[in-house]
């Protein structure tokens, strides 16, 4: 049987479901390198989906770990592509390569303002509490009584809940123990949620929102012009099911609420306020009639949609904030870019659930395995990448190493009931990875 | 994800194999998610009042 070797960049959803695809079709033999940038894989499984949520984070041991087990596939954690081993090395050594590097970048609010201290990415402050590398120096203003989130999506509802959730909760999470004693000396009471739209029209889908009605202590306030109960609007199922909610949240009783969320639809901002530091936000409302209010705070998170970032050598599309490609392959224009494929985030953009990349994997490697039929792929593959990582080996974390730091993190926690303590520094994973060795 | 109330044979196959645990037969249900059970069958009937759901 025919034989490929695929490169496959990113070991977050995106990448780990290409992967399935690849190992459970029967046309071809493929032996599969996975390269990851941090020591540990599973992209925002990982350092995306909120501590709370650990539900959710069991697609990475129940399925995605198997597949890295086979013995065709070699995961490299700790590799960059683009510095460590460039995009060329790769394509010239890999008869596909598929890019899964999701969206690092986020979207801008453009207005006055936007770069004081104090005012910064949900994306940002989310990697913070999941404790990503990059983003664990990262410092919050929380003494402050009130933070301001722009957006009412779900990573806005993710950051609403990390900032109100009694810490004793917080604590029994994966939470970084950096971001548990941030939030432990916290005294922010109260997350403001600015929505540009309507209530019917929020992005927050309705499990999340569901959630709120189960928060200990936290009382949920909604100002918006459309919260009509469900039956008297022809929305669909699924926004009448949150008008439902939202009316519930509305008129639920907290006693002696320690803290409140309030959801402000119809309001955008339109300046940040503060010399050295935010102070505050401006909002206008969606009338835009009269002069726009102040909302004092001292944190202004903006969760207004994460962005892909264009890759050296790769062609992008700035309006869609993805890499140019049709159905996955990577296009220069009208031509396809031989053996060259995108899939998740990078791909579509910074939309859907965990899930979503699973059909989204599908039609990549589909593409893929169509133009291997074809005879479109190189068939100049050797092990060359590989090897020139053999020079920096102990800057390399192997399968075998992140089993070790993830036996390590396990350890730590269940001496504290928390299913682990996250390491942090890249120093400290890889003298985990090491291990014995 | 819903279920047919009509189409499934209650085996409980699915809750096996769920790689997320997202699956519960109704009367096991966890508190915090018991109400989906009336999502479910609300989703299946389509009706114009979801008050009830909970």
């Amino acid at each position: 049987m025919t034989s490929f070797k695929v490169a496959v960049v990113g070991s977050g959803p995106a990448g780990m479901y290409a992967i399935q695809h690849l190992l459970e079709q029967s046309l071809f033999d493929v032996d599969i390198d996975l390269f990851e940038r941090l020591p540990t894989p599973w992209g925002l499984v990982r350092a995306g989906v909120a501590p709370d949520h650990p539900e959710k984070k069991l697609i990475a041991d129940r399925l995605f770990r198997f597949f890295l087990k086979r013995d065709n596939v070699r995961f490299f954690g700790n590799v960059e592509i683009g510095s460590d081993i460039s995009h060329d090395q790769l394509t010239a050594s890999y008869d596909a390569v598929i890019y899964a590097v999701g969206a690092s970048g986020d979207k801008a609010l453009e207005i006055p303002g936007e770069q004081l201290p104090g005012c910064c990415s949900a994306r940002r402050f989310v990697a913070w509490y999941n404790g990503h590398p990059d983003c664990r120096h990262l410092q919050f203003d929380l003494s402050g009584p009130r933070a301001v989130i722009v957006g009412t999506g779900n990573v806005a509802l993710d950051v609403a809940r990390m900032l109100t959730l009694p810490v004793t909760e917080l604590a029994r999470t994966d939470i970084a123990d950096h971001a548990l004693e941030a939030l432990q000396a916290s005294r922010v009471n109260e997350v403001i949620l600015l929505g540009r739209r309507g209530c019917q029209q929020a992005a927050f889908h309705n499990p999340e929102l569901e959630e709120l009605l189960h928060l200990d202590g936290v009382e949920v306030q909604i100002e918006a012009d459309d919260l009509l109960p469900p039956e008297r609007t022809d929305a669909d199922w699924d926004t009448r099911r949150k008008l439902a909610t939202l009316i519930r949240l509305q008129a639920r009783r907290v006693a002696a609420p320690a803290k409140r969320i309030v959801f402000k639809f119809h309001h955008s901002p339109v300046a940040v306020s503060g010399d050295t530091h935010v102070t505050g936000v401006q909002v206008q409302t969606h009338e835009g009639s009269g002069p726009p209010g102040t909302i004092d705070c001292g944190l202004l998170l903006r969760a207004i949609g994460y962005r892909g970032r264009a890759l050296p050598g790769l062609p992008f599309d700035m309006r869609a904030g993805v890499i140019s490609n049709v159905a996955g392959r990577v296009m220069d224009g009208v031509v396809p870019r031989t053996g060259v494929y995108v899939t998740g985030w990078i791909r579509r953009g910074p939309r859907g659930v965990i899930g979503s990349n699973k059909q989204c994997a599908a039609e990549t490697v589909a593409c893929l395995l169509a133009d291997a039929r074809a005879g479109k792929l190189s068939r100049r593959s050797d092990d060359s990448v590989a090897q020139a990582l053999t020079a920096i080996a102990g800057q390399v974390v192997s399968f075998g190493g992140w089993q070790r730091i993830d036996r390590t993190e396990r350890q730590a926690g269940s001496a504290q009931r928390r299913p682990r303590i996250k390491q942090t520094d890249i120093g400290e994973l890889l003298v985990s990875a090491g291990g014995e060795q | 994800m819903y279920i047919n109330p009509q189409q499934c044979i209650g085996c409980g196959v699915c809750v096996e194999v769920c790689p997320v645990a997202a699956i519960y037969s109704a009367d096991s249900l966890p508190a915090k998610w018991r109400h989906y059970a009336e999502v479910n069958r609300s989703y299946f009937m389509r009706r114009t009042n979801v008050d009830d759901i909970f």
